[in-house]
């Protein structure tokens, strides 16, 4: 096992240091003079220069991308070229956003998924099947900023008197001012990276609203995520539900299931026990496929709902030309993708022996 | 020399049939393909998909980017007023659908839209196909640093998430449906480079590949009149699937702004520039919204249609 974590992890370093060189291309490739971009009116030739030797543009670019590289590596992404601040502020200030978002549409998308899937195999070829499978297709096909949109008019117009209503954006009531955990617990960081990391987990408002104990600020914070969550979460909740069926369907097949119940087993033993614990294999891969998708999804969602997260930072970055934003939210996004789908197929060996052996 | 002449007749009867075999799994498969009701749903959505572009200019009742300033139903826009759409039980006007922002009649808009997304689809998947199919053919054949080279580029583009990639390479080459659609392409290549490459690799070391190669047949030969026809399956249809996808990337990139510029008839534009509306005029939201989701809905009912038919693993079952 120890091999096979050593011999995944030394295959996605090449990838990592062609993730680092697709983005700083990308990254200079991007038309347009990135001083004039950032100061607009204010900027004259000699601010620009002065902007463009304080940041280090002017030095041929093999230099700069050893600089990057250097940098990347002890985790400092440079300062915004817009804001003025160090990318690494922005992504403790935004990520978490971002992060509440993806694991809430993740759950919904599993906890939704799975058991469908389950019964749709189960009941195979009943109503509930053809009705799931029509809705998963419906699901895929359909644009995730539409949906966002139109969840946004049902819940916050439509049933606006109603006790479904849902707020169709922000993250929390407008005023709201939780107290973050670690001033209610009185705790004090030591050092920067510790204080950073409270930071960090008092933005998660559902976590941060658990350990302050703080009911309102729960409910508030979920009512604020159903909307965006449901609308990122329902292309990957219908793929897994797919898949889900696809292979249980499969197994369900299998001379074992078929000796299991021939053995006399219970009905719920043998599909819980025995079909499901192999079936469920794919779908773990599955889950670590749909990275990409929340990515995407989080993106065009956050736009929708005013949500202040890394996908629309980075979307405003790019049409700002804010290399340093771009290259430090693309390279962790795409480093994130990379270790996400390492620790899928270690899990996956650690699942089923015979991916190990090969 | 009797028996040697018998096992050549043989040989030759046994190739016949598996030449008359082969053409058979192929009519087998599209009688598989129209017993299958999420092909034929699949197929329909998308002759009906391609009939609505190809009459826009015959059926539209008005022209998709000409606004109609001071045409009834403008009026919905006065404040109070509810907008009257004939679609939802309001027969003041001549616009089924309404009249978007800028006063031009949505329901023209639409059926010019099926156009764009059509277009879009279809040539991002086939340049993707083209392209992807070359590398990862070349990839599997040459082996050796040819095929690193090649796959850990892919490797590399997999590694960002689709919408990324894209958003980033249109920023370079600039917004525009074109660029979008280079952009959205550049993102699929690697899939089909895989697909091919996993294809070639299984398929070379095979018998009659073997055979072909002893009968001092070329690599170029060998590609085109073994390897492609035997691996084209899987990427039809994949690339069935990739079309819907295609649209719903072509039209997030038109809603970030990055894809069709305005006054042009493309969905995801039309939602773009509808969103800040969507609480007072919901139906300019609604209706551009359904129709990318019809498309989509039918290349993947014809891609999961097509996979069930055309997988001879299923068909043995």
């Amino acid at each position: 096992m120890l091999q096979f974590i050593i011999r995944r992890l030394v295959s996605s370093i090449p990838v990592l240091i062609g993730i680092m060189v697709v983005t700083f291309t990308l990254a200079r490739a991007i038309p347009g003079d990135p001083c004039r971009s950032v100061l607009g009116e204010r900027a004259t030739d000699t601010i620009c220069d002065a902007f463009i030797e304080r940041n280090g543009l002017n030095k041929p670019l093999p230099t700069q991308f050893a600089i990057y590289f250097s940098n990347v590596i002890r985790g400092d992404f440079g300062d915004s070229l817009r804001f003025g601040r160090p990318v690494s502020d922005l992504l403790i200030e935004r990520l978490p956003t971002t992060l509440e978002l993806g694991a809430v549409a993740l759950s919904f998308a599993v906890i939704v998924g799975v058991p469908l899937g389950i019964i749709s195999a189960y009941r195979h070829k009943s109503i509930f099947d053809v009705g799931t499978m029509l809705g998963a297709n419906i699901g895929v096909s359909m644009p995730v900023f539409w949906l966002g949109l139109m969840l946004a008019y049902l819940f916050g117009v439509l049933l606006r008197d109603t006790p479904l209503a849902l707020p169709p954006g922000g993250r929390l009531t407008p005023g709201a001012s939780p107290e973050p955990f670690y001033l209610v617990w009185g705790l004090v960081a030591e050092g920067e990276q510790a204080g950073n990391l409270l930071l960090f987990l008092s933005r998660l408002n559902v976590l941060n609203a658990i350990l302050t104990l703080n009911s309102e600020l729960f409910v508030d914070a979920i009512r604020h995520l159903i909307l965006p969550a449901v609308a990122v979460g329902t292309i990957p909740m219908a793929i897994i539900a797919r898949m889900t069926r696809s292979s249980l369907l499969e197994v369900l097949s299998q001379d074992y299931v078929r000796t299991a119940r021939a053995k006399g087993l219970a009905e719920f033993a043998v599909v819980v026990r025995h079909a499901m614990s192999n079936s469920l294999l794919p779908v773990v891969t599955v889950i670590g496929l749909n990275f990409g998708l929340l990515v995407g999804g989080a993106v065009l969602t956050e736009t929708i709902f005013g949500l202040t997260g890394v996908g629309r930072t980075l979307v405003d970055s790019i049409t700002s030309r804010d290399y340093t934003i771009v290259q430090g939210f693309t390279v962790l996004l795409a480093i994130a993708f990379v270790i996400i789908n390492m620790v899928v197929d270690i899990l996956y060996g650690y699942l089923d022996p015979r991916i190990r052996i090969s | 020399m009797a028996s040697a002449n018998v096992s050549k007749l043989e040989l030759t009867n046994k190739e016949h049939e598996t030449s008359r075999g082969s053409s058979s799994l192929w009519v087998e498969a599209f009688k598989n393909l129209f017993r299958n009701p999420s092909a034929i749903i699949g197929m329909g959505v998308i002759g009906f998909l391609i009939l609505v572009a190809l009459t826009a200019p015959i059926v539209a009742t008005h022209d998709p980017e000409t606004p109609l300033f001071g045409a009834p139903g403008e009026t919905g826009r006065l404040p109070g007023k509810p907008p009257c759409v004939p679609a939802l039980g309001c027969d003041d006007t001549l616009h089924y659908l309404g009249l978007d922002l800028n006063a031009r009649d949505q329901f023209s808009r639409i059926l010019f839209g099926a156009r764009q997304s059509l277009f879009v689809g279809s040539v991002t998947i086939a340049v993707a196909i083209f392209a992807g199919t070359l590398l990862g053919i070349t990839a599997g054949y040459a082996g050796g640093w040819v095929d690193n080279a090649i796959m850990r580029v892919m490797d590399v583009l997999l590694a960002f998430p689709s919408l990324l990639l894209a958003i980033s390479i249109v920023t370079i080459l600039g917004p525009g449906l074109m660029n979008a659609l280079l952009g959205i392409t550049i993102t699929f290549i690697p899939q089909y480079a895989r697909l091919s490459r996993a294809s070639v690799l299984s398929l070379k070391e095979q018998e009659f590949v073997t055979a072909e190669r002893a009968l001092g047949a070329g690599p170029l030969r060998i590609v085109i009149d073994h390897i492609l026809p035997n691996s084209i399956t899987p990427i039809i249809v994949q690339g069935t699937l990739g079309i819907g996808t295609a649209v719903l990337d072509a039209a997030a990139l038109s809603f970030l702004g990055l894809g069709a510029q305005p006054p042009q008839a493309e969905w995801g534009l039309m939602l773009s520039e509808a969103r800040n509306r969507v609480f007072t005029e919901p139906h300019l939201v609604f209706f551009p919204g359904i129709a990318i989701m019809i498309t989509v809905l039918g290349f993947n009912l014809l891609g999961d249609g097509m996979r069930d038919a055309l997988d001879p693993r299923l068909n043995r079952n």
